[in-house]
């Protein structure tokens, strides 16, 4: 799931300060899960800005609206009417969302209110941690289902680096060397072999990149 | 609020009253609210806030936990609270059909108020110079004050429904002679005919039918008992009748049943409280014979031992050989039992059945006579007043169909809600159910005045905020994102994830509103003090503030679990909204309030293990938190809102808004304030 | 005699390290070449070192192949993608370079521009692979060099390593640098000898050169300071002790440092001296352990 994380409200303030009349976007899927951008989080946006704005003397309308999901045209759809009526959209949905908007809106501007942070999991309280970089090449069958590439601070794919402390990561003391972590695993299930075998070196995709419809799934040799 | 399962208290009353509804209206202060609720389905308030035999009570669920809610005290309460007519159920339109009812019991008269109020022209017809029947005449005043009942009565014929009092069926009316004139005929006639045991010497004089006897009480017309009195029985009218005796002087009363106290229809507590008033109960006895010279002198009983259970399931109650006993008795009541006046009907062509009941076709009550229905006790036999209510609305709603020519409503299966699981009765917190004032014993033997005194304000407030709201908890919408929130925050550990959406099973859910106020789809929304309940109390409170201008207006918010009676506090400057559990309060609504111009809010909040919910007052720290820092980002100053938990801290906050000031939208333009 | 030779030939090894300046400046670290020019074997030139960015390596490494010595250049991935790899690689070739230390390199976070892009394009077992394809007169992608290089690749490996799966790991990876064509290995800074000899016996199969590492130490403080900040580094608490109560710190610097060299000549094939500023002692400690 792609966590995002609300930006500060000054930064979105200042995005907003020519407009008089904006329509915020939420997204019912990624942001709502992990509590940035969705229906309650546009109620709380669009009421601090609201009184933000009241207060400076300078009133700002504001439309509420979530839709199921920003990255498709089809729900884009459902908010025509809406957008016609304001000069901005603030949307709340991620990187991708905000584009998705754009594509069916050419003719305003859409502005972030979040800042996408990474593709992650949820642990049992609720907090978010990066599990994934989108490589394009997974190799988690090779390093008992943990990622070296979005998990290791230098994406090593061929086993860690010397820096390691205490089992901790050189580049931020409170991660944990995931080599060791990949280590571990592979212990428990009997699959040290695994680290023996070279792995390929990284394929760098050319951005940005696309997939057709029938690609994704279809199997393929 | 659309359900699919009932609450077991309204789906086990007869007539489906939305009891939750009235109970929360009442936890809630707001007794008209309780009141319409109630007359929605029941013209006769008082009476059943009396009388009433509760299947309610029986299956609340809160008795899992401790006690059942005292459903039925609370319906008096509203009932005494409001007496002039507030939901004025008018006529509809006028319909030309005429409907002749003949006897004015519960189960007549809710029927004449239900078809007037459909428009029908209908006369009620009654054999005794009052109207009501049982209630008028056969309930002692001391539980059921006749002034009481004259007023429901009088709403009911106030509707347009009239009266022929006097009149007596087969001498001056006809079955025959009605259905020319009218279209339809109701019988609700009863049963009123006292079942005469199988005894030597039951045609003594001084052998009286409870029934009678009570009415004759009720006329003034009172026998002479004499000192010593056997009343033969074990239910309602068995016991009104002795404790009418005592009242009215005599020395020693008796009752005497044929199984055991567990048997008994009238209940363990009236057997409690007449026992207190000095009756004495014998059971495991039967009557033999009765002895006398023209009057009776003495009762000869047999003793009982239970034996082999019979077709009701009831074990039967075999005579044990050479046990009998003698009572002196003055006077003998019996009130074993009554059946209609089968003779009269028989006369009138209807069909009978073997016991002496009416016979019809099923609950609409059509029988055998085109154009003549019947209910009540005439076709069940003696029943509670409930059921003859209900009987009374269904055969009313049968009329209607039969002359708008549809078929009744297709009847819904009721599916109640199941009892709580441990799981959750174990996280519930206790409260004790709250004693209604009585008279004592020995005071109130003296006269026949009403016994109960009904709940006072804060006992009733307190006592419906011990319901549950089963069935009025959360609902999970399809904005539900999954996010799992709802089911990490629980503190009755109820959602769980489904397939598409997380579910909540609306049996444990216990609508503390916790899981509402966290959803970041906004995807919950609660069968009772809802989000949009709090924004509609807001904007009222802002309303009301614009016409007094205060100087200072702060908006406070208080549970009205510890504060039943309403705000914990007064002071000029602080406007309450009641909620149930603060936990529900989301930061929304503590900001909303401020784009309107008031200058501060403050929640008063349960102290930390004291929460009826156990986490409702961490959410609402949270919230609070979240706002007080939005405040400060938006330049309105988090100073402006806090929590107190003590009567004292609430001055030093309102002092602190000398420095702060107004709500800073208040300032040079004129904001709406 | 070149690093090469000198390997082959049997010899205890010796090499040291040298830090370029953040600047064109040069002439201290030459300075302090020269001090040692004869009495080593190579000399390594860091590759901005700790993420700090500095002259290159292979710079100062040509200015010191004009000098007579032979450098070991040190060359990190964190830096170069793999073109600019292969690049300088024949760029320090055609400048007089012949060995080559390849490292994975040290997080940006860690130097002062932390913001700077960590590339890893390859990481050393890579980057040790493609030594080998352009030693044989390809690139990476297989086409033909006009002129290749013949380098001698070394690694790094931390016998220190803290935990169990740490030193696996190391393990494991430097078998993976062997296979992949590394000549040689020098270790992080060792004070624990009876670890080290634990860890030389575990790879005696290997069949492989390796030096142990020497960290000369200034003060009871530094010792601190890189036991809490540098992976794989461990100085024991009598040799803290040692540094604390002295009275002359250079002399008990010096042999402490000559105890770890006598003590890894019967452990290793060799002794790579990190003097981190202190390059003038190292003469005292060869002579001190007898070299």
């Amino acid at each position: 799931m792609i966590i995002a994380e609300l930006k500060p409200f000054q930064e979105i303030k200042d995005m907003l300060k020519d407009y008089r009349k904006i329509l915020i976007l939420g997204c019912g899927a990624c942001v709502t899960v992990c509590m940035s951008g969705g229906e309650k989080q546009v109620e709380l946006l669009a009421l601090a800005i609201r009184m933000a704005r009241k207060l400076e003397g300078n009133d700002i309308s504001v439309i509420e609206q979530t839709l199921l999901r920003q990255c498709d045209p089809g729900f884009i759809d459902r908010i025509k009417d809406e957008a016609s009526q304001v000069e901005a959209v603030l949307s709340m949905g991620c990187g991708a969302g905000v584009q998705g908007i754009v594509e069916k809106l050419d003719n305003m501007p859409v502005l972030p209110a979040l800042n996408t942070r990474f593709i992650g999991i949820a642990d049992r309280e609720g907090n978010f941690s990066e599990k994934c970089m989108a490589c394009g090449n997974c190799i988690l069958a090779k390093t008992g289902g943990i990622c070296p590439v979005s998990r290791c601070a230098k994406s090593l794919v061929n086993g860690p680096c010397g820096g390691a402390q205490g089992g901790l990561c050189e580049a931020s003391k409170d991660n944990p060397c995931v080599w060791q972590l990949i280590y571990a695993r592979l212990e428990k299930l009997n699959m040290l072999h695994l680290l023996k075998e070279m792995s390929n070196t990284r394929i760098w995709p050319v951005h940005p990149q696309k997939l057709a419809m029938e690609e994704a799934g279809s199997i393929k040799e | 609020m659309s359900i699919s399962a009932m609450p077991p208290c309204q789906a086990a009353c007869p007539i489906h009253t939305d009891v939750r509804g009235y109970v929360f209206a009442i936890a809630v202060g707001d007794v008209e609210d309780a009141i319409k609720i109630i007359r929605q389905v029941n013209p006769f308030p008082s009476v059943c806030g009396r009388i009433c035999t509760r299947p309610c009570e029986k299956k609340c669920r809160r008795g899992q936990v401790d006690e059942p809610v005292s459903i039925r005290a609370l319906k008096r309460f509203a009932a005494d609270q409001i007496k002039e007519l507030v939901f004025a159920g008018k006529p509809v339109q006028n319909r030309p059909e005429k409907i002749a009812i003949i006897g004015s019991g519960p189960a007549g008269l809710t029927a004449a108020h239900d078809l007037a109020i459909l428009g029908y022209k209908v006369t009620v017809f009654e054999a005794q110079k009052v109207l009501g029947g049982m209630l008028s005449e056969g309930i002692p005043e001391y539980r059921l004050p006749k002034d009481l009942v004259k007023a429901e009565i009088d709403r009911i014929i106030a509707l347009g429904v009239e009266p022929r009092t006097g009149v007596l069926l087969g001498k001056d009316i006809t079955i025959e002679g009605l259905l020319k004139d009218f279209q339809a005929v109701f019988i609700a006639v009863g049963s009123q005919k006292s079942i005469v045991p199988k005894c030597h010497g039951s045609d003594l004089k001084g052998i009286i039918s409870g029934v009678e006897f009570l009415k004759q009480v009720s006329r003034k017309q009172i026998p002479n008992l004499g000192k010593k009195v056997a009343v033969i029985g074990g239910g309602h009218t068995a016991l009104d009748a002795a404790r009418t005796c005592i009242r009215l002087g005599c020395d020693e009363v008796t009752v005497l049943y044929r199984r055991t106290l567990e048997e008994m229809p009238a209940g363990k507590e009236e057997v409690e409280e007449a026992e207190k008033e000095g009756i004495k109960l014998r059971y495991l006895s039967a009557p033999v014979s009765f002895s006398g010279n023209g009057k009776v002198t003495r009762a000869r009983f047999v003793q009982m031992q239970l034996g082999e259970p019979d077709a009701s399931g009831r074990r039967r109650p075999v005579p044990i050989e050479n046990s009998e006993f003698d009572i002196e008795a003055d006077s003998v009541i019996l009130a074993i039992g009554y059946t209609p006046d089968s003779g009269l009907l028989e006369e009138s062509g209807l069909e009978l059945k073997r016991n002496g009941t009416l016979s019809v076709k099923d609950e609409t009550g059509i029988t055998n006579i085109a154009g003549v229905f019947a209910a009540g006790d005439v076709v069940s036999g003696p029943q509670s007043v409930i059921e003859a209510i209900a009987s009374g609305r269904r055969v009313a709603e049968a009329i209607h169909c039969f002359f708008r020519n549809k078929s009744p409503k297709e009847k819904a299966g009721i599916i109640a809600l199941e009892p709580l699981d441990e799981s959750i009765t174990n996280l519930i917190s206790k409260a004790e159910r709250q004693k209604m004032f009585s008279l004592p014993a020995e005071d109130r033997i003296r006269h026949f005045e009403e016994i109960d005194l009904g709940f006072s304000k804060e006992q009733a407030l307190k006592e419906a905020q011990r319901c549950l709201n089963c069935g009025a908890g959360a609902h999970i919408g399809e904005n539900c994102a999954s996010c799992l929130n709802c089911v990490r925050i629980c503190p009755y550990d109820v959602p769980s994830p489904g397939k598409e959406l997380v579910a909540v099973d609306i049996n444990r859910c216990q609508a503390c509103g916790i899981c509402a106020s966290e959803c970041p789809a906004s995807a919950i929304t609660l069968g009772i003090d809802t989000m949009q309940d709090s924004r509609a109390e807001i904007d009222k409170i802002v309303d009301k503030a614009r016409q007094e201008s205060p100087e200072i207006l702060i908006l406070g918010f208080y549970c009205r679990y510890r504060s039943p009676l309403g705000p914990p506090l007064d002071r000029d400057e602080v406007y309450w909204i009641g909620k149930c559990c603060t936990g529900r309060i989301d930061t929304a609504d503590l900001l909303y309030p401020f784009e309107f111009g008031v200058d501060g809010a403050v929640v008063h909040i349960c102290e930390k293990d004291a929460c009826r919910h156990r986490e409702g007052n961490k959410y609402l720290r949270k919230h609070v938190k979240e706002a007080k820092k939005i405040l400060d980002i938006t330049g309105f100053n988090a100073g402006r809102l806090t929590v107190i938990t003590d009567e004292e801290d609430i001055s030093g906050f309102i002092n602190t808004f000398d420095e702060l000031g107004i709500n800073p939208l208040r300032k040079g333009k004129k904001v709406k304030l | 005699m070149e690093f090469r030779e000198a390997l082959d030939s049997g010899k205890f090894l010796i090499t040291a390290e040298i830090g370029p300046a953040k600047g064109t400046e040069t002439a201290v670290i030459l300075e302090d070449a020269e001090l040692i020019k004869g009495k080593v074997d190579a000399i390594n030139v860091t590759d901005l070192q700790s993420s700090v960015m500095r002259l290159g390596s292979m710079a100062v490494c040509h200015l010191l192949k004009d000098r007579g010595i032979d450098p070991i250049l040190q060359m990190t991935c964190r830096d170069r993608n793999m073109l600019a790899l292969q690049s300088d690689l024949l760029s320090a070739w055609v400048l007089g370079v012949r060995n080559v230390l390849a490292l994975t390199g040290d997080h940006p976070t860690l130097g002062d521009h932390p913001q700077a892009m960590p590339v890893f394009d390859l990481d050393s077992v890579g980057l040790l692979k493609t030594i080998g394809r352009l030693n044989e007169g390809y690139d990476m992608v297989g086409n033909q060099l006009k002129g290749a290089p013949n380098f001698f690749p070394g690694a790094v490996v931390n016998p220190g390593a803290d935990t169990q799966a740490a030193l696996e790991l190391q393990l494991i990876k430097m078998e993976k640098k062997i296979e992949a064509g590394a000549k040689f290995f020098q270790t992080q800074g060792i004070y624990d000898l009876d670890l080290f000899e634990k860890f030389m016996k575990r790879i005696e199969g290997f069949k492989t050169t390796v030096m142990g590492g020497i960290i000369l130490l200034k003060s009871a403080g530094m010792a601190r300071f890189m036991n809490k900040n540098v992976a794989g580094v461990f100085v024991p608490e009598p040799l803290i002790k040692e540094m604390e109560t002295t009275k002359d710190k250079a002399k008990t610097s010096i042999e402490i440092a000559a105890r770890l060299v006598k003590g890894m000549k019967d452990l290793c094939q060799g002794v790579h001296i990190m003097a981190i500023g202190l390059e003038k002692r190292i003469p005292m400690v060869l002579e001190e352990a007898g070299l």
